[in-house]
This record gives C-alpha cells, structure tokens and sequence, in this order.
C-alpha cells in the first residue's frame, strides 16, 4: 500500500524563482491496484513519479510530505536504505523505453547487474528467472544476448517492463511508457501489462498525457493539473460523467465514434506559471464553470463517494464556501 | 570479425597511399640534394663533374627510371633501407633513428598514457561530484593549465627548476659523462634528466584529458539508463564506473589513440627545449640540415604510427561499442 501525504516538489531555480512543480499531493494506492496519473505536460506528473521513487535530484529541489510505503516513509529513509528497496519494491519503468539500456551492456547484463546488487547469487538460477520473465512479456528468450541497438522500439519497451518485474516488486510507476510507439505497439503493451498485473498482483501508476489510454488501462484515474491532483475516481465512474471541469474539458477532447458528426473540442488558454504564487483555483482562467470564490481561495480535496475532486463547484454543494 | 578485417584492409591501403606520396614528394622538388650541396662548395671554388658524380654515389642519389625507382623504394622499405644520413654521415638512417626512438618513445609514451589514465580518473571524479568543491576549483585550474604555451611552461620550468634551484639538469638526456648502456648509473642518470620535460608534458596535456571525460561524463550521467541504473539500487561505483564512464570514455579513446600515435613524432617543442636526444629534436635537425633520407624516413615512421593509432582506435573502438561492430547503430 503507498500513500502519498501533503507532497511538496520545488525545483530550485538559480535565478530567485523556484517552481513548484508537485503542490500538496495526497492519495494512495491499495496492493494491487492499476492507478492512472493523467495531465497535461508540466503539470508535474513525471515528477510526482520520480518523487515518490526519490529518483529526484535532491540538490536541485525540495520536497515536503511523506511518501509510506507499506508504513515506510521514502522521503526520510538514507540512501543505502533506499537503495535496499529500490527495484525490490518499487520499479519504474521509462519512456519508450529509447534509451532506458545502457548501450553497451547486453540485455542479460542488465538484468543480471540488478539481481547482482539484490543478492541473487546462483547464475543458474537467474537465467532462468529471466528467460521466464522473456516469456512473459512475449519475447524469445534468445533477446537476451543481444544488445539493446539491436532491438526495436516496441521490444525494448516489453524488456524494460520484464526488467521492472525481475524482482518482484510491489508498485511498478510507468512514466509514459508507450508514448514513443505507435498505436498498435501500444494497445499490445497495455494489455500485456494489465494481464501481468493481474497475474503477479503488484500495484501500477501508469503516467501518461493521454487519457483515452489510461481510461482503457487503468482501474482508478488521477487527473492532474498545475502540480494538484483535481479528481480522482474509478474508471467507470469518471466514464459516467467527469466531476471537475478539467477533467469534463479532457473528455470533451475525444469524439465520440458513434455520433454522426464529430466535433473536437480543445481547451482554451494554458496552464498557469508555477514559479508564480497562485492565488484561488489554478484552472480559474481556463474554467467555463468558474464563479467569484474560485478566484480567491484554493479548493480543497474533497472525498466522495467513490473518489476525490477539488473543485468548488462540489464544496459549495457539501455545505458552502469557507468552511 | 569482418570488421577487423575491413579495418586492417584500410589501414594497408592508407599505408600504401602514404608511403607512395613519400616517394613523390621529394621528386616534385626542384633540384636534388647533391646539386644543393654542390651550390654550397661552389662558392668556395669550382667543383669538377668527377666531383660531383662521387658526390651523388657517395649520398647515394638514385638513377634509373622512376619506374624502376619506386619499387627499389618500396623493397627497401619492407628491408627496412632508408640510406644513408646527410647529417650523421657515415651513420645509415636507421641506425640513427633506432638511436632516438627509444628516448621518445619510452618518455612520451608513459607520460601521455600517464596524463590520460590520472586525467581521465579525475574527470570522472569531478563529474560524478559536479558542483562540488574539487570539481569547480578542478574545472577552472585544468582549463588554464590546458590553455598555458608549452614552450613557455618549458622554459619557466628550466629557469626556475634548472637555473635557479638547480634541482634538475636543463638540457639532454642523460649526464655527458655517461655513455648509454644498460646499467643503473645510466638509467638513474636518464630518469633525473627525464623529470623536467615529463613534468611539462604531463602539465599541459591532462587538462586536456580530464575535461574531456568529466564534460563527456556529465552528458552521460543525463542519460536515461542512468537514471534507470539508479533506480535499480545499483551500487554507486556501478553506475559511475559500468553504466556512466564505461559510455563516456567511448569517444575518448578515439583522441587518446591519436595523441599515442603522434608520439613517435616526438613533442618537436619539448625537445627542442630541453635539447632531449629524440625524434623530434632529430626532425628539427633533419629539417636544419636539409638531410633527405632521414627526413623521409622519419615522416615514414611518423605516418606509420599515426595510422596504426587510428587502426588501434578503430579496433578498440570496435570492442568497446557493440553498435560501431555490427556495423552502425540501427
């Protein structure tokens, strides 16, 4: 189980301005679950992953808050702790996956470099464990001499997915993960990797711009915007209808294939500075629905039912503004 | 395998081309050394032709077909014939080149294998702790040692170590009261000499080396399988040394080859300096003395070990970068 508690992330910028990029995050994802994390770019969804990994560079930023993991915090362990847990609870898995090889190591190498450093010691064993793990993403076990050139995009995307699960972690953070492969590849990649979520049972936080992809993937959805999780619901609820305007103006960018004419809406305006204090509710500018108190105080995250928004449309609705 | 091949192919061609031009270029030129002799001792008097046709057999002036010429050349260079030195007469050319090769190989080569293995080091040091205290001050004072003129360093170094400290001889390669053979007087006595045009060669040149890698090292260490090699909870020496340097050195050894093959050139400037008995301080009294069978000779070794550089960072390339054998990345 992660949670995640009032997170902070402040890239440090030389010139005075610092910009957060993580505001005040909290949410948690059960054993087992497939969570999306679904925003546009720069609204701090790749570094919320790589902070709840610690894979930030401490030097550059601050970060606040409490990542547990399983009652652990994350954010307080020491680095050869870290490294300890690193891979063997939590593994991340990079975009398009282009460059996640170190070119001139084979594939085994790779593998076999991190189950080194986690003490698997027996070398038959591990090949074994790793021509499996081939297996199961649907690849000849044969890959495993070759060097990482030598694979396709759409390959190397399935070894770093094999690669995350070599130890059998319990949460594995996809950032983007198909956004460099084409439609088809992708489409193969997410429903392998929803059968292997299943079959192994460990946790996911899929992050990805594009929401029809995680909607299609993922069990629960996370809406992010300007560094704040808005909504957060289960993937057939937000279906039904999405709570937070941001979310509804995301939705609206898809057509609808079975209506006679498509109309494709954007969504106007960009989203705001983040080395700027913001004052209110941050998609202010861009919200159709927005009234005189978005524009001065900061919604809260509001638990429903089956899920969370901040949106003051449903604060108002729980018993007025200002509480 | 069919790289090395290809590349061993090249390298013979090259060779060849190199070797070929050696030959020409002397025969382009106006004149030829007898009659530039000649010129000489005819302002002293005239000179009968029965002169100097004994001069042209004594320096050996070829005759014949240029035809016939150039493969003489070519079976003289496979006998390993250079002739006769103009300047060292009667000493053949590779008896005097054999004399020099070994003061220039042995200490150029070690210092600038030494300069690559501790700049290297430091650089990947430096940019492992980028930002830090020895990278910023490491940073600024490689760039001005690197930018300092050799010959400068040279000299302030013979005034203040030679001249006014008298610590170290200013000049030679060995004391003059020495002859060279194979005993610890002598080796002791080369090495003392030896010290001072190390030092500056070692100055100059690791700056060079250490930025290099800690510049390579630091785009490097921005790449993704770094940051997936830390996730991974790899030790931090194996993603510093296996994942980080082990990729950044890739383009160094490229320059390292070509600095080793312009060893044997000898560091023309050093020895001249420091008067150091090697090749390049015999080019310099080649070129002086117009001597042209050792000039030839000496820019034959001279292109040779270039190219088998290039050849040797071709093949170590090759081992080093999987995606350079199998014939460039995909």
């Amino acid at each position: 189980m992660l949670e995640v508690k009032d997170l902070w992330v402040k890239y440090r910028s030389q010139h005075g301005r610092s910009v957060s990029a993580v505001r005040g995050v909290n949410f948690s994802i059960p054993d087992g679950t497939f969570m999306g994390l679904v925003g546009e770019s720069g609204c701090g969804k790749s570094t919320l992953g790589f902070a709840i990994a610690r894979l930030l560079n401490s030097q550059q930023l601050e970060i606040s808050g409490s990542v547990l993991l399983n009652g652990e915090d994350l954010i307080k362990m020491s680095s050869r702790e870290l490294r300890k847990l690193r891979w063997d609870k939590i593994a991340i898995v990079l975009q398009g996956g282009m460059n996640a090889f170190n070119p001139v190591l084979k594939i085994k190498q790779q593998f076999t470099d991190v189950m080194k450093a986690h003490g698997q010691g027996r070398a038959e064993d591990r090949d074994q464990r790793i021509a499996e793990l081939l297996r199961h993403v649907q690849l000849d076990p044969a890959l495993l001499e070759a060097y990482p050139h030598e694979l396709s995009g759409g390959m190397k995307q399935r070894v770093a997915i094999a690669l995350s699960l070599v130890l059998n972690p319990e949460l594995v953070i996809l950032d983007e993960p198909t956004t460099a492969l084409d439609v088809i590849v992708q489409k193969a990649i997410v429903e392998m990797l929803q059968e292997l979520q299943r079959h192994m049972k460990f946790s996911v936080l899929f992050i990805s711009h594009d929401l029809g992809l995680v909607l299609e993937a993922a069990e629960r959805v996370m809406v992010m915007y300007a560094g704040k999780i808005v909504e957060e619901e289960p993937v057939e609820v937000l279906l039904e209808g999405a709570k937070h305007p941001y979310t509804e103006a995301l939705l609206s960018c898809y057509g609808d294939p079975q209506a006679k004419e498509l109309r494709f809406k954007g969504i106007p305006g960009s989203p705001p500075d983040l080395s700027k204090p913001l004052q209110g509710c941050s998609f202010v500018p861009r919200c159709s629905k927005a009234m005189s108190a978005c524009r001065e105080l900061e919604p809260q995250r509001l638990e429903l039912e089956r899920g969370a928004v901040a949106c003051h449309l449903y604060t108002k609705m729980q018993g007025g503004i200002g509480k | 395998m069919k790289y090395f091949v290809r590349k061993t192919g090249f390298l013979l061609l090259t060779l060849w081309i190199a070797i070929t031009l050696n030959f020409i270029l002397p025969r382009l030129m106006p004149g030829n050394p007898a009659q530039a002799m000649m010129a000489k001792y005819a302002q002293r008097g005239p000179i009968t032709p029965t002169e100097e046709h004994a001069l042209a057999l004594m320096l050996g002036l070829p005759t014949g077909s240029l035809w016939s010429q150039y493969w003489q050349y070519l079976s003289n260079i496979l006998h390993g014939n250079f002739g006769v030195s103009y300047s060292f007469y009667p000493l053949s050319v590779m008896a005097v080149i054999a004399n020099a090769l070994p003061w220039t190989l042995i200490l150029v080569g070690l210092v600038t294998i030494l300069q690559f293995i501790v700049g290297t080091l430091l650089g990947i040091y430096a940019a492992w702790h980028r930002g830090k205290k020895f990278d910023s001050s490491a940073t600024v004072l490689f760039s001005f040692t690197s930018a300092l003129p050799y010959f400068w360093v040279a000299l302030m170094f013979i005034y203040v170590f030679g001249y006014i400290l008298n610590w170290f001889p200013i000049s030679g390669g060995y004391s003059g009261s020495l002859s060279p053979t194979l005993n610890w007087n002598f080796a002791g006595s080369a090495i003392y000499h030896s010290v001072l045009p190390a030092l500056t060669i070692f100055i100059t040149s690791i700056g060079g080396s250490l930025l290099g890698m800690r510049n390579n090292m630091i785009n490097t260490l921005g790449e993704d399988y770094i940051l997936l090699a830390r996730a991974e909870g790899l030790s931090e020496t194996t993603v510093a040394i296996r994942y980080a340097a082990r990729n950044a050195l890739l383009p160094i050894v490229t320059n390292f080859a070509m600095s080793l093959g312009m060893v044997v050139g000898g560091s023309l400037l050093m020895e001249t300096v420091f008067a150091y008995p090697g090749m390049g301080y015999l080019l310099a009294t080649a070129l002086n003395n117009q001597d042209y069978p050792l000039l030839q000779a000496l820019f034959f070794f001279i292109t040779l070990s270039v190219l088998l550089a290039n050849f040797m960072a071709d093949v170590i390339y090759g081992v080093l970068d999987p995606r350079v054998r199998k014939g460039g990345a995909r």
